[in-house]
């Protein structure tokens, strides 16, 4: 797992010393070593976290046998020696990289189909000038590049690419970023926060050769794979625990110490409890708690550790490490980016280093087995009778002084049916609806929120819970979770797998009668059956609690100086944005007790911290 | 504990270069991707190796051999495997592409058992009719005292039995060496399944040309039995059902002999097996036999 950048210009606009220096940027991504390769047209860097063969063969850019291609890779590919069983591919190393490349030149650009992993790669043709850029199914690792036409610049993280053009250009801030930000809480693929640069989309690859268009190829669309063939629960439960224990199983393939993430809930408990199962060794666990009890989940992962026999670790938090973090989510999270719980992230990746080179973590459970409180909104707002009177009940809704009504007054307070899934989110997450946003932003301008997603693709009708869980899928899990677990850990350089996410469970999971997740208003039902399998049921009778810190109460102590750095009309004013009367008054709302407006707060003043650092 | 599991799929052949692309190719085409190939192919004088060979796809074996028996054959490919699991294949049927997925959940279920079947389908390419072996119980040792559902598709054994279970290769025994070795393995391994269809065993026309010499249909029963009864293990599970199943067993030739024609055989060996277990009349078999004799 490592860090990747490079070029190709056609007008030889960048050196080698500039390949050297956007790559070094990404230096946390892998310590253990660094190469390059450059001629003139093309540059490649790579910095190496080496988690499988440890030795020199596994250096990168790594070139195939023929000495024709090279290649730079970060990811894993869990099957790369059935893959190059397959197709007979003689290794002389031990890594999935060099099958990578050989695979490729037997097969083509298709052969990535064969692949299950997480990974960003980029090969390229020495003698033809011609590059192709792979990313995996689900969207795990990232990369993001700058196309015009004569220069293609890559990197996995945005401030490589950055780094890169801005000796030459200056980067335009893109609008629709800021009003995505504020509605999601993040930038959505393919945008980024700068006009030219871009996410490049999962499940596709790109050829790119002299100075014509990019060629992109859709290879994986979860919408196109979702299977309504309907097994009975027992059967379905059966295929799900082979796939889950498969799955693992894979994602123990290692060279070095791992352990996995044990937050308490369903999801990691599974993930460790199938590790634990399949690994001859004790496994790590980690966790990190609060504590304030009430965002701390620690107790019962000590429980489930116990439980499971692994060999537990627990951080306790205090404010003061917290704090410190929120100011660096801006320089490692590249763009805006309001996900607080990037911070326990950051915090329990630190923390598990110590130990181990590399995790498993639980993430993709909420989205695939319908964890969130959100697609019960869904169903709820497509019921005929709370659709017709929704203006009333909102009205009344708000018109209650807790703070849990007034939150619950807002999911009502919606036009467009087309924008509800959108909505549902943004109110879930407590960020600024549509509405909202007209009133928030200077130029009132956000015709351009819209979220597509290709349900007419789906071969199965689909119910409001599940078109919400595949919109988060879409969305939310790919462009924020994902991007909060892999920068957060790469940040202290822990490679983070997600068994849930292979693309197996994925197609399956989704083509599953709802009432085997939601039954008897109970989420994840298929999943905690097979949970109980291994660890008592008692240990997960209690509510569930996100991975989140206490920012209301941070914001009106320790923090409350960055609300005064951050909402001042000044600052408002000079980035120019936000309507500042709108944001003090927000601000103000907050302060009087509505609590339930912490995190637009927050959104208000990461933006800015944000601005203040970048633009 | 095993989970990815590497399939040895073994297809004896002879003499089918019409048939065996479309078998290869349903297993190249497996949702399940982790699997060999050994085609024995016994002594084909057809162009089958070539049409074997043609085939792009390095997890494909082909080894040739003297003609010789399906158990010979059989045998063959499974030492030559490299996997955890043997299943076997004929060169005329075919795979549908869960096949091997359904297997894997299967197998990892019930940890890995030496003895597994996976439920299939015969299907009738020229009428369109299909009869589901789908019905099965796990360690249901009834399943063979009537005869053998299991034919020899969607059977699935352990590589580490197969240095001291094998196909029986006596000649005289063709046709019933897959019921006698499926006696054996049940007795000492019980046997797991799933019903799930995963494949069609398929009947052309030229199976339906059927002649039967009632003496070779006999002597290949005598030694079926007294084989598989030389087994301790076959001795104490199935020892109690000899009547029912030297009785079934009889009038399974009475069913081929009706088949060929020959009424007067059938007959007898139809008292011949009610004789030893009177029950065994009423069974759809018997059924069978008066339709082919009465009827056709």
């Amino acid at each position: 797992m490592c860090g990747i950048a490079g070029f190709i210009s056609i007008p030889k606009n960048y050196t080698e010393k500039q390949l050297v220096s956007m790559t070094d940027l990404l230096t946390h991504r892998g310590t253990d070593a660094s190469g390059y390769f450059f001629d003139g047209f093309c540059g490649l860097g790579h910095r190496r976290l080496s988690v499988l063969d440890l030795s020199d063969a596994g250096k990168q850019p790594m070139f195939s046998a023929c000495g024709k291609y090279a290649i730079v890779f970060n990811g894993e590919v869990y099957n790369y020696k059935e893959v190059a069983q397959e197709l007979n591919i003689v290794q002389k190393t031990g890594t999935d990289t060099e099958v990578l490349l050989e695979a490729f030149i037997l097969k083509g650009p298709d052969f990535v189909n064969l692949l299950n992993g997480m990974f960003a790669f980029v090969i390229y043709k020495l003698d033809e000038s011609k590059i192709w850029i792979f990313r995996d199914r689900v969207g795990i690792k990232p990369i993001y590049y700058f196309y015009d036409g004569l220069n293609f610049v890559f990197a996995s993280e945005l401030k490589a690419v950055k780094s890169l053009l801005e000796q030459n250009q200056t980067l335009k801030i893109n609008k629709h970023a800021i009003n995505s930000y504020l509605h999601l809480g993040y930038i959505e693929e393919p945008n980024s926060i700068y006009e030219n640069i871009s996410k490049f989309p999962s499940g596709h690859y790109a050829e790119l050769s002299n100075n014509q268009s990019l060629k992109f190829t859709n290879y994986w669309n979860l919408f196109t794979k979702i299977n309504d063939e309907i097994d009975s629960f027992e059967e379905a439960k059966d295929k799900l625990k082979y796939l889950l224990f498969s799955s693992v199983n894979y994602r123990l393939i290692s060279d070095v110490p791992f352990g996995t993430f044990l937050s308490g809930g369903v999801d990691s408990s599974l993930v460790t409890a199938i590790a634990a199962n399949i690994s001859e060794k004790k496994i790590n666990t980690f966790t990190i708690g609060f504590h304030d009890k009430s965002h701390s989940e620690a107790e019962y992962a000590a429980k489930i550790s116990k439980s499971l026999g692994t060999d537990h670790h627990e951080m306790i938090l205090s404010e003061k490490d917290s704090i410190q973090l929120l100011e660096d989510i801006v320089g490692v999270y590249d763009e805006p980016f309001a996900d607080t719980s990037a911070i326990p992230t950051m915090l329990i990746s630190k923390f598990a280093r110590q130990h181990v080179t590399m995790t498993l973590a639980g993430d993709g459970g909420d989205e695939l087995f319908m964890g969130y409180g959100a697609y019960q909104w869904a169903k709820r707002l497509q019921n005929p009778f709370l659709n017709a009177f929704k203006q009333p009940i909102g009205g009344f809704l708000s018109s209650l002084p807790q703070n849990k009504y007034k939150r619950a007054a807002m999911l009502f307070k919606y036009d467009n049916e087309a924008n509800v899934m959108d909505h549902i989110f943004s109110q879930e997450q407590y960020l600024f609806s549509e509405n909202e946003l007209h009133t928030i932003l200077k130029n009132k301008d956000t015709n351009l929120l819209t979220y597509g997603v290709p349900f007419s693709l789906v071969d199965k009708s689909l119910k409001p819970e599940e078109k919400q869980a595949l919109f988060d899928f879409k969305y939310y899990l790919k462009d924020d979770l994902l991007v909060k677990v892999d920068r957060a850990s790469m940040k202290y350089s822990l490679e983070t797998r997600v068994p849930l996410l292979d693309y197996r469970i994925v197609e399956y999971s989704f083509g599953l009668p709802i009432d085997y997740k939601l039954k008897n208003g109970e989420s994840k039902h298929i999943l905690k059956s097979i949970l109980y399998d291994y660890v008592p049921q008692e240990l997960f009778n209690r509510p569930k609690r996100g991975f989140s810190i206490p920012l209301v109460k941070w914001l009106k102590n320790d923090l409350g100086y960055l609300i005064e750095d951050y909402t001042n009309t000044q600052i408002i004013n000079k980035y120019d944005i936000l309507d500042s009367d709108a944001v003090q008054l927000l601000v103000k709302q907050f302060l009087a007790g509505h609590d339930y407006l912490y995190n637009r707060v927050w959104l208000v003043i990461h933006l800015h911290m944000w601005l203040s650092k970048n633009a | 504990m095993k989970v990815d599991i590497l399939f040895s799929v073994v297809i004896p052949t002879y003499n089918r270069a019409d048939k065996i692309k479309r078998t290869i190719d349903s297993v190249l085409q497996q949702s399940y991707r982790i699997f060999e190939i050994i085609v024995i192919d016994d002594g084909s004088t057809d162009n089958t190796e070539e049409v074997v060979l043609a085939i792009n796809d390095k997890r494909i074996q082909y080894h040739k051999i003297v003609n010789s028996e399906r158990a010979v054959a059989r045998n063959t490919g499974m030492q030559l495997a490299k996997g955890q699991y043997i299943t076997l294949l004929d060169s005329d049927d075919i795979y549908y592409s869960n096949y091997l997925f359904e297997a894997a959940i299967s197998l990892f279920k019930y940890n890995n058992p030496p003895f597994f079947h996976l439920g299939y389908e015969v299907k009738d390419e020229l009428n369109g009719t299909s009869k589901k072996i789908n019905r099965l119980k796990n360690d249901d040792f009834f399943i063979l005292i009537k005869g053998n559902p299991l034919s020899c598709m969607g059977i699935f054994i352990a590589k580490k039995i197969t240095d001291t279970f094998k196909f029986n290769e006596n000649r005289m025994l063709s046709g019933s060496e897959d019921w006698e070795f499926w006696l054996r393995l049940t007795a000492n391994f019980g046997i797991k399944t799933n019903n799930k269809v995963c494949a069609a065993l398929l009947q052309h026309d030229d199976r339906s040309v059927l002649s039967y010499d009632h003496f070779k249909l006999y002597k290949r029963k005598e030694l079926a039995i007294s084989n598989a009864f030389k087994d301790d293990k076959v001795k104490e599970v199935y020892g109690k059902y000899m009547n029912q199943i030297d009785s079934y067993a009889d009038t399974y030739i009475a069913l081929h002999l009706a088949m060929s024609k020959n009424k007067k055989y059938a007959f007898k060996y139809l008292l011949s097996g009610m004789r030893k277990y009177p029950l065994s009349f009423f069974s759809r078999r018997t059924l069978s036999i008066f339709r082919e004799l009465i009827i056709r």
